[in-house]
Formats: structure tokens, C-alpha cells, sequence
């Protein structure tokens, strides 16, 4: 049983998870990194991906991450993210709006300014990141009920 | 005659009950929105408190090296002031707005300008024709970090052009329902939040990939979330403050009320008895 430590996640709007984990695994611009205790301080900036958080009970919840921070101390882990949800707080129309918005403007080519192309395709990536894991979801569900 | 001066004292108290109604409405919508705003400042304390800390033990270890951190000399200045859109707020705008005058007085920088959030804040300076760089209006009764972000991408943006040589920012800081202190903080350069907040050796730390492209990240974000605490706190003053005014509007309409119609019974007293007089004295003559 891997050694428990405690993990903070925390958004501007409010406090997504605060509590003991045994391990998570996240991606940071450079790459995937699994984190268990006694883990290498680091801090570095996040992508959007889903967040793998591994309970004492052997539970994984998986969050939705949209950017952000981590920084991993000896006493304790810390996700600064832009935004966390987990899949149920996901808003499936909302996110799929988003993405077609952000296709539409990388599509249309209307605009070549630089920043507002860098702009839609992080919109697009936060969008499909956040369907992604509603997907996962409802994948689940839907191979349940057909065996 | 007689009831000339009477009906004019029904017609004001009538009037004064209305105003009543008006600011007992308002004191009770202030009371409610106050409580969502101090539950939403409260909520993003958290971040708020990680986000300085990280950023302390970030400088701390990874030194001053980015733009955002190197200060210059302050030749153009510009103040993000936080007011409210609407009035009725008592005290409210006024205390932020004359701190905020103060500040630019105060500084020798040779251009001077305003980013103003929220319609009074912009009204003040544009009257006065203090130049207004951008304003942000309209921005509801519950703050959003994309709002937030819109101000912070502006002044980031126009300080790495270097337009600007330093920002700061007016805002009220919210203490309880009663107590609101405007406050005056530097946005960019980035102020480092004192050291003596961390802890721990300052060895074994790692920047992945390295520090600057952390702080590239890091930074915007801090004062992205200095801005989104501000507007936070500034709303729950404003409700605040709403919520007192009204309150005293509200007793002040109760007193003027009692007045009033301590008056109108003593004038329609008065009458009663001058026309009991003029009877009596007809009577009288009558004989």
C-alpha cells in the first residue's frame, strides 16, 4: 500500500478536492508524471487533460483539468487549476458549443492574428478535454446496458 | 385655506412612505446579494491563498527573471479602479474614487491613466478628464474570472509593450457588512508576496522545464487572480454598503414619517379648534 499524502485542488471559483490521495497522475507541459509520496518537489505549469486521483480505498476519480499549476511539496501537493470538474459536473452542450465556436474561428481563418488562432485552439483544447472525460462516462454506461 | 397646509403635509408623507418602500426593497436585495458575494470572495480565498504562496516560493527560488517581475522607472502610470455601476450605495464609490485620486496625485509619472471597472468609476475620471485607457462596464452582480482575465490581458499586454511603466490597482476591501476599506495595491511589476509566508528549505526545488517558462504561466495568473479577488471584494462592500445606506435611508424615512405626522395631527387639531372657535363666536353673536 503506497504511503497516503495529502492533495489540494483549488480553482479560482472554489475548492474541487482537499483530502488524502495515494497517488495522482497529471500532465504537465512536459509531459505525463505519475506523483506518490516523497515525491521530487516540482512545480510546473499544467496542460488540459483529465487528472487521475487514486483514493486510499483504491478508488480512481478522474477530473476534468483545464490548464493550470501544480507544485508538489513534502507536506503536501498542490493543483492550482483554471478549472476542475468532475465528470458529473461536466456541462456536455456547454463544452460542445465552446468547441464548435473554437473550430469555427480556427475553420474560417477569418482572423490571422496570432493570439486569437493560439486563443480558439486552447479553447478547443479545454473544450474536447472536458468531452472527453464526459465521453468516458457515458461510455461506460452505454456498454453496460447493451451486454 | 384651512386644509391647504394639510393636504401638502398628507401629500409629503405619502411621498415619504413610497421612498421607504423603495429603500426597504433595496436593503433587502443588497442583504441577499451581499450574502452571495461574501460566499464567492470566501470561496476563492483558497486559490487565492495557494496562488500567493506558490508565487512567493516561486520568486524566492527561481529569482527575478521575467519581464513581469522588472520594475522601471515609473513614467506612465495607470490605476485600475473598482467601482460599482449603479449608485445608492452610500459612501461606496466615493471612498475608492477620492483614494484613488490621491494615489495619482501623488505620483510624479508624467502620463497618467485609467482603466475603469464599473460606470462610476469611469463617469468620475471622465468628468474630471483624466484620460480613460479602457473601461469595463456592466459586469453584473457576480464577477467572473473571464472578466477578471479580460482586464488583466489588457494591462499585461500593454506593460510588456511597454506603454505603461507600472499599474495599480483601487479597489475595496471588504471587512463585514459594516466595513469597507479602500485599498490601493501594485499590480505590475509583479509585487512578490513577502517570503516570511513560506516555509521549508529552500533546496531539492524543481522548475519544470525551468523557471521562466514558469513564470511565463504563473505570473498572468497571479495577477489575473489579484484582479478577481478585488472584484470580489469590491462587490461584497458594495452590497455592503448598499445594504447600511438603505438601512439608514430606511430609518431616516421612519423618523421624517413621525414628524410628519406629529404635524398633520397638530394641524388638523388646530383647524378642528378654529372652527370650533368660529361656531362658538357666531353663537355668540348670534344672542
Amino acid at each position: 500500500m503506497a504511503t497516503p499524502y495529502h492533495l489540494k485542488v483549488v480553482t479560482p471559483e472554489h475548492v474541487v478536492w482537499d483530502g488524502t490521495v495515494t497517488e495522482i497522475i497529471v500532465r504537465t507541459t512536459e509531459g505525463e508524471i505519475g506523483i506518490l509520496a516523497h515525491h521530487l518537489q516540482i512545480i510546473s505549469p499544467l496542460v488540459p487533460h483529465i487528472m487521475s486521483i487514486y483514493g486510499e480505498d483504491g478508488q480512481v476519480t478522474p477530473l476534468a483539468v483545464s490548464g493550470g499549476f501544480i507544485e508538489v511539496q513534502d507536506r503536501g501537493v498542490t493543483v492550482l487549476a483554471d478549472a476542475a470538474e468532475l465528470a458529473s459536473q461536466i456541462d456536455v452542450a456547454r463544452a460542445e458549443r465552446a468547441r464548435q465556436r473554437a473550430l469555427e474561428r480556427l475553420n474560417t481563418g477569418a482572423s490571422s492574428v496570432e493570439v486569437d488562432i493560439a486563443r480558439a485552439q486552447r479553447a478547443l483544447a479545454r473544450a474536447e478535454n472536458r468531452l472527453k472525460l464526459a465521453g468516458q462516462g457515458m461510455g461506460i454506461r452505454v456498454t453496460a446496458s447493451t451486454h | 385655506m384651512a386644509g391647504g397646509g394639510l393636504q401638502e403635509i398628507r401629500r409629503r408623507i405619502r411621498s415619504v412612505q413610497n421612498t421607504q418602500q423603495i429603500t426597504r426593497a433595496m436593503k433587502l436585495v443588497a442583504g441577499a446579494k451581499l450574502r452571495r458575494a461574501e460566499e464567492r470572495a470566501r470561496a476563492s480565498r483558497a486559490y487565492f491563498a495557494e496562488i500567493r504562496a506558490v508565487t512567493a516560493r516561486a520568486v524566492e527560488r527561481g529569482g527575478l527573471h521575467h519581464p513581469l517581475l522588472e520594475t522601471r522607472p515609473e513614467e506612465r502610470l495607470a490605476m485600475v479602479v473598482i467601482t460599482s455601476d449603479r449608485g445608492l450605495a452610500g459612501p461606496y464609490n466615493t471612498n475608492v474614487l477620492r483614494r484613488a485620486q490621491a494615489a495619482m496625485s501623488a505620483s510624479s509619472a508624467r502620463v497618467k491613466e485609467i482603466y475603469a471597472v464599473g460606470r462610476k468609476g469611469r463617469d468620475y475620471f471622465r468628468y474630471r478628464n483624466v484620460p480613460i485607457a479602457e473601461e469595463f462596464v456592466g459586469l453584473g452582480d457576480d464577477p467572473t474570472y473571464r472578466q477578471a482575465r479580460a482586464v488583466a490581458d489588457e494591462i499585461i499586454r500593454r506593460y510588456l509593450n511597454q506603454d505603461i511603466d507600472v499599474v495599480y490597482l483601487a479597489y475595496t476591501e471588504y471587512k463585514n457588512a459594516m466595513t469597507h476599506e479602500p485599498k490601493i495595491i501594485r499590480l505590475l511589476p509583479v509585487e512578490p508576496p513577502p517570503a516570511a509566508e513560506t516555509q521549508g528549505p529552500l533546496m531539492g526545488y524543481v522548475f519544470e522545464p525551468d523557471p521562466r517558462e514558469v513564470f511565463r504561466d504563473l505570473l498572468p495568473r497571479y495577477v489575473e487572480m489579484l484582479i478577481f479577488g478585488a472584484l470580489l471584494e469590491s462587490k461584497a462592500s458594495e452590497q455592503g454598503a448598499r445594504m447600511t445606506a438603505m438601512d439608514n435611508a430606511s430609518k431616516n424615512a421612519d423618523e421624517l414619517i413621525r414628524r410628519l405626522i406629529l404635524l398633520r395631527n397638530r394641524m388638523r387639531q388646530a383647524a378642528i379648534t378654529r372652527e370650533i372657535a368660529e361656531l362658538v363666536g357666531g353663537a355668540e353673536a348670534l344672542k
